[in-house]
Parts: C-alpha cells; structure tokens; sequence
C-alpha cells in the first residue's frame, strides 16, 4: 500500500514536469507581455519592471528559475496583483472553490445514485423512462447554459435567491446546482446501467433467495458492486467541476480559483496562471489517485499494481 | 415424385445479415434515435436555408427595431438584439459555425485517435507500451486550460479552435480504438481467417475495421457534442468566435449579460444548443445499443 503510494507519487513528477514545461512556454511564446494593458510606460520603467520580474533574462534562464522556485513550493510574485503572491492568491481562492466543488461533487453522487438505482429498480417502467429522458436533458445543458437561466427564473422573476456573491448559503444553491446537475444526470445514467447489471447477477440471486430485505440486498450486497463504474468516472468529473468552475465561477461572482484563472490568462499574469494551472494539474493527480484506492476497496479484484 | 431440384426453389434461402444490416433494423427500432435524427435534419435544414428565407442578414442592423421580443409582423422572428440584429438569422450562422467545429474537430481528433490507437494495438510490445504511456501522462493535464491559454495568446482565430479542441478530443479515441483493436486481435474469427488463408490486407480490411467501425461510430457521434460544448465554453468566455460572426455558446453570453430586458436573446440559443446536444446524445446512445447488443 505505501509502496503503491509511493509509486504513483514518483510517476507524478515527469506528468507535472511536462504540463509545467508545455504551459511555461505556450505562454512566453505568445505575443504580448503582462504589462502591455496597461498605459504606455515609460521605457525606463517598464525595464525596471522586467527586471524586477526577470522578464529580461534569457528564456531558459527565466525557466530554470521558475522550475528551481517551484521545486521550493514558491509560486512567485503575480503580476497583476501586485501586493501578493501567488501562493497567498491560491489560499485565498482555493477554500471557496473547493467548499463549491465538494459540495457540487456530493449533491451529484447523492442523488445521481439514488435517482439511478430507483431507475433500475423499475427498469422499463414509465418511471424508468422519464427518469432517463430527464437525465439525458440533464446531460445536454451545459452549465453555463443552465447558470444564466436559473438566475434568470429564481433570481430576476421569482427573487428567491441572490444572483450572486458569497454570504449565507443561499449563495450557494444555484452554483452548486448549475455545477452539479450534468454531472448527476452522468451518474444517474451510470448507475442505472451497472446497477441493471448487478440486480442480474447470481449472487443477487443468492441473497433475495436467502430472504434478504430490499434495504440490506440494496446497501449491503447491490450497490458497492454497482458503483464500481461510478467510481471510476470521478475522476473525469473532478476534471469538469474544476473546468466548470471556471465558468460559474464568473458568472456567479464568486472569488474562487477559476476566476483567477480567466482574469490572469486576460491579464497575461503569468505567474498566476502557472500557479492555478500547476495546481489543478497536481489535484488531478491526487484525486486521480484517491479514485484508485476507492476502486480497489470496492472491487476486490482490483490489486494495486 | 418430385425431385429435389423442384422442391429447393420453395424454400426461401435465409439470407446471412451482415452487422449493419442487424444495427440498423435495431436502430431504426429505437423511437428515441429516430426522432432525435430527424429533429437534429430539421434543424440542420432551419440553420442552412434559414437566413435565405428571413431575408436578413445576421450582421445587418436594424435601428428602428432594436430590442424587439419576437413578433411575425417585422420578419423578426425570434426578435433582435440590442443592435436590431435579427435573432433568428443570428442562431442560424451560430448554428452553422457550432455545428461545423463539431464536425471538423471530431475529424481532427477520429483521424489522430484512430491511427495512434490502432497502431499502438497492432503493433503491441514495447510500442503500445510508449505510446499508450504518453496518452497517459496526456490525460492527466487540465487540456481545457490549455485551450483557454491558446486561444488567449495567440488569437481567436477559427482554424485555431478547430485544431485545439481536436487534440484534446483525440485521447479517449485512441483508448477506445487500441482496446478494440487488442480485443478484434485475438478472436477467434481473426484465426479462423487466417485458417482459411485471407491475406494479412484482407484480414485487416475485411475483419478487424469493420469491427472498428462501430465503436468509432459510436464515439463519433458522442463526440460531436462535446466538441461543440467545449466551442460554446470558449465563446462563452469570450474567446472563441469573434463579433459579427457568432456561434451558440457567443449568442447565449449575449443573452445572458441581456436577460432581464430580453429573456428571449438568452432562451432561444440556449434551448437550439441544448436541444442539438440532447438529439446527439440519443443517436450516441441509439447507436451504441444497436452496435453492441449485449442486453438483448
């Protein structure tokens, strides 16, 4: 087990290795600098500034300090923000990003389960169809789509919720509702499938033979074997909260990673969006991980390698 | 006493059914898909021949009608946006454009997935294992990131998001097809038609593509989707079509920055972009089930 850790830990390193090379230079490569928005500077200052930031060193030299600064923990300096670093903005954004995103992840298991194994429970009932359909609906907006249209209906027409913002949680309804249906409606449609499959099975059989109670049959015996593809889909689903999160984020107003990611990118602040790009890269990685542990408690046929 | 010769001409020959003959009976069985197809050719109609018919053109202005909710009288069907720009003709030239990177795209990525997946399956060995290695190590970047980061420093240029959002599309292909191609690899048919003498060409053209060509099926048209949903992302954050042109995802930011005052510039692009993607998915869907009919 630690030596798996271990393993996957050191397979990490050249993974993150890559994406911070490919993302350093796709940046610097690009036309433009970070402080080209701006009002024209004077030369004398703005070479101040580069050099301030290193920007009038060579290339490699500026990527060797970067990578040596990273290695430290060190996100650097941003370039818009210019009172903090980075490492402070991360701390500052990720909390709310991650409150979103947890909150998101569980409203989808939750009822994308239920919903899929009640599905299942009445396969091809009118119920089973409907649940479905709704789900394929689910599946089809995209969140940037729903976000503006629940604003429009709970917040403009009806005023039951605020459009925006952080304060209590009713903050919090919309976003994670825009955030987490799509990935529901997923789940909904995966457990159903699998859970079709389970129900068939012979040691399902075994147990309803038995005499076993719906509830024990369900929790005890169908549902583990059932979520085995539900498991291995979140770590794609982490992938989409995070990019999702970008956009709700923005629409919503609310001061989380993802709208540091669109305004640094805007802003060309290059230390920050190396940071939130590297950061995300680095939560795939160990959410990716923890999904594989989750898979080998569930299936006990899965060793770790 | 009848020979046998006269009897034979009775009896009705059963024709062999090849796999396509069988997925499309199923498919065509399949309420869902069929509706599906036939509102997705509706619409596809609608966005080709529509701007003809309205007689506006989608960069046109119209002063006299700015903000107009949708009325038949003026020929603004679907109402004008706050330049008077009709809106209909607007969905109709983003539908085109969404639909054209759906489809341009998820050739870009079936070309790439497919060669680097049925090469890595063919070969095997120590080639698999590096290649399947780097789609690895690939799969765990944040890819949307990168496109965003494109699509910021280097323009907002069309070919860009077609070839962007082909590469991150491509990963998924090349897994799906190498699996296949492993599993087509060692089948028992694959011996049979090596028993029977088929050439190495024939045995590839005739047995393990066709073979393929239903899961690719399958996973293009679940593709195409996703594609346009990440295009929509892009020009939601402004970066993907630039003004006049415009696509889906450009339309329903527009209507969402306007919706208090015109809820119909939020409302039509979105139910044209989520009705395209949920007519996808069933034919996605439809398909799958006809291809592979393990529950039946």
């Amino acid at each position: 087990m630690l030596a798996y850790a271990v393993k996957r830990a050191l397979g990490a390193i050249p993974t993150l290795f890559i994406l911070l090379t490919l993302a350093f230079f796709l940046i610097r490569l690009a036309p433009g600098g970070p402080f080209d928005a701006e009002r024209q500077l004077p030369p004398e200052i703005e070479a101040n500034l580069n050099q301030k930031y290193h920007l009038d060193e060579p290339l490699y030299q500026q990527y060797g300090r970067y990578l040596w600064d990273i290695a430290r923990g060190d996100f650097g300096p941003s370039f818009q923000y210019r009172d903090l670093t980075v490492n402070q903005l991360i701390a500052d954004g990720f909390p709310v990003s991650l409150r979103l995103g947890l909150m998101s992840l569980l409203f989808a298991l939750f009822f994308g389960v239920m919903l899929g194994t009640l599905a299942a429970l009445r396969q091809n009932s009118a119920a089973d169809y409907g649940l479905m359909t709704v789900a394929m609906l689910g599946v089809s907006i995209p969140n940037y789509v729903l976000a503006p249209l629940m604003i429009l209906v709970f917040a403009v027409y009806q005023g039951w919720l605020p459009a925006g913002g952080l304060g209590g949680w009713q903050n919090y309804v919309m976003p994670v509702l825009a955030l987490g249906t799509a990935m529901m409606a997923y789940i909904a449609r995966l457990t159903r499938g699998s859970m079709i499959e389970v129900l068939r099975s012979n040691f399902i059989r075994t147990a309803r033979a038995k005499g076993l109670p719906l509830r024990l049959l369900l929790f005890r015996h169908a549902l583990p074997a059932a979520m085995v593809p539900v498991v291995s889909f979140l770590g794609p689903a982490t992938a989409g909260i995070i990019t999702g999160s970008v956009v709700i984020e923005t629409i919503f107003g609310i001061p989380g990673l993802g709208r540091y990611f669109v305004q640094g990118a805007l802003n060309r602040d290059y230390t920050l969006v190396m940071g939130v790009v590297l950061f995300y890269g680095m939560l795939i990685i160990v959410f990716n991980f923890i999904v594989d542990l989750l898979y080998a408690w569930l299936d006990p046929r899965v060793k770790y390698a | 006493m009848s020979t046998p010769a006269e009897v034979l001409p009775d009896i009705e020959l059963v024709e062999g059914r090849s796999l396509w003959q069988d997925a499309m009976r199923r498919m065509l069985r399949n309420r869902a898909a069929m509706v599906s197809s036939f509102l997705l050719l509706a619409l596809l109609i609608t966005v080709t021949v529509g701007p003809w018919i309205s007689g506006y053109e989608y960069d046109q202005l119209d002063w006299d009608h700015i903000w107009e909710p949708p009325a038949m009288e003026t020929g603004h069907w679907l109402g004008t946006d706050s330049l008077g720009r009709d809106l209909f003709v607007r969905i109709c030239q983003g539908g085109r454009i969404s639909l054209m990177v759906g489809i341009v795209s998820t050739i870009v990525s079936l070309l790439i997935g497919v060669s680097w997946g049925a090469i890595a399956g063919y070969f095997g060995g120590r080639v698999d294992a590096i290649m399947m290695r780097i789609v690895d190590i690939l799969y765990a970047m944040p890819f949307l990131f990168f496109v965003i980061l494109l699509m910021v420093f280097f323009g907002r240029h069309i070919l860009l998001i077609f070839i962007a959002i082909g590469m991150v599309n491509w990963l998924d292909m090349a897994r799906i097809v190498r699996g296949q191609t492993l599993s087509i690899k060692n089948k028992e048919f694959i011996e049979a038609a090596w028993m029977a003498g088929a050439s190495n060409r024939r045995v590839i053209y005739r047995h393990i593509i066709p073979n393929l060509m239903g899961v690719v099926a399958v996973y293009v048209t679940l593709t195409i989707p996703q594609v346009i949903l990440v295009e929509s992302f892009l020009s939601f954050l402004g970066l993907g079509v630039q003004e006049p042109a415009t696509s889906w995802g450009a339309l329903v930011n527009e209507g969402a920055q306007e919706m208090e005052r015109a809820p119909w510039l939020l409302i039509f692009p979105a139910s044209c972009l989520a009705l395209t993607l949920f007519c996808f998915n069933f034919i996605g869907d439809g398909l799958r089930d006809a291809l592979d009919p393990k529950d039946r």
